[in-house]
């Protein structure tokens, strides 16, 4: 059963158009594929006359119209994967940068966190409390920056 | 025969001037209007009887259309487009079937008609096709109304030629299977 029979086209139509011949009639009767064919062609004729379609299909120039719209939104997206990409890079520099400040300045973060309670207050106005070296202020007023410039790059890409 | 129908004007424009094979073309509106126009009514068909339900054929036929447009073709013959618009609407069709599997929790879900014509005798004939497997119903539907050769019918289903001839036999003896057990005699040459 590797090629197939070779009659089997005219058996459809003869069975498609009631057109049968003795020597078609006459395979059939020998022909195990024809005369499966043959047994199922004209249910499969009356199923597909039965065509329940009813409703218009959309036209075609919707179709065109959104596939167009649906390509070039994936072109966009294309477009800006590597935008994307670099913001992801600088979401994470900053994070790094953060991370790294506060882990190098764990000292002065804390002193600087003590800094709100009262007792701290009071040592702080009569002078005895440690200082902040300065590099720490200068660090976080550059990630704040940065974070802030980042934050609003983020807001206005997603308007 | 899938690609034996007639081309439509817009398709043989370079054909009639040049009086030769038309050269590839990339595919635009008039193209593709003309293009479905020749392919959506069967194609409609094709995916209504594959999936038994109206408003899937609709989904179906769309997404189709879209994944040829989104291939970008080149417009080389109308039979190259139907090959592959007929293969994408049967892998979106099995898909469905998957996820319908999926949802149904390894069940295999019949196909559902709209009551409006639950009571039609279409729903029985519709029935009685569902019995089958959604690829022997692809393979008969191709073979007896597409009449589209072997060749056409492994391409769509992305199967070999060689194979269809086997599960073709198989899925006419399920069908005539399935009619006897309804009450429908074997309809043989008379
Ligand atoms: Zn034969």
């Amino acid at each position: 059963m590797n090629t197939h029979c070779r009659h089997e086209r005219d058996v459809l139509a003869a069975a498609r158009e009631d057109g049968w011949t003795d020597a078609l009639r006459d395979h059939v009767a020998d022909c195990e594929e024809c005369a499966a064919a043959a047994s199922v062609a004209p249910w499969m004729g009356r199923l597909a006359e039965s065509d329940v379609r009813d409703r218009p299909l959309p036209p075609a120039s919707a179709l065109w119209l959104k596939a167009q719209l649906l390509g070039r939104q994936a072109a966009a997206d294309r477009a800006s994967r590597p935008f994307t990409v670099f913001q992801w890079l600088a979401y994470l520099v900053v994070a790094s940068g953060w991370a790294g400040l506060i882990t190098w300045k764990w000292t002065a973060v804390r002193q600087w966190l003590l800094s709100f309670t009262p007792a701290s207050m009071i040592q702080s106005a009569s002078g005895v409390a440690p200082t902040i070296p300065i590099s720490f202020y200068i660090g976080i007023a550059i990630l704040v920056s940065v974070t802030m410039v980042l934050a609003l790059h983020t807001i206005l890409a997603e308007e | 025969m899938m690609g034996a129908m007639a081309l439509p004007a817009a398709l043989l424009n370079d054909r009639a001037t040049t009086g030769r094979r038309s050269p590839q073309q990339p595919m635009n509106e008039a193209r593709f209007e003309a293009f479905y126009r020749s392919t959506a009514g069967s194609l409609w068909s094709y995916l209504f009887r594959l999936t038994g339900n109206p408003a899937t054929a609709d989904d179906l036929l769309q997404k189709s259309f879209f994944r040829l447009l989104r291939a970008n073709p080149v417009v080389e013959s109308e039979e190259h487009l139907r090959r592959y618009l007929y293969r994408a609407a049967t892998n979106l069709a099995f898909d469905h079937f998957r996820e319908m599997k999926r949802e149904q929790g390894g069940q295999a879900m019949p196909a559902t008609f709209s009551d409006a014509m639950s009571r039609d005798l279409r729903h029985d004939m519709q029935r009685m096709f569902d019995e089958l497997k959604p690829q022997e119903r692809a393979l008969l539907w191709l073979a007896h109304v597409e009449e589209a050769n072997h060749e056409e019918i492994g391409a769509a289903l992305g199967i070999k030629t060689k194979s269809v001839k086997v599960m073709l036999f198989r899925a006419r003896k399920r069908l005539a299977a399935v009619l006897k057990q309804y009450g429908f005699g074997p309809e043989v040459a008379p």
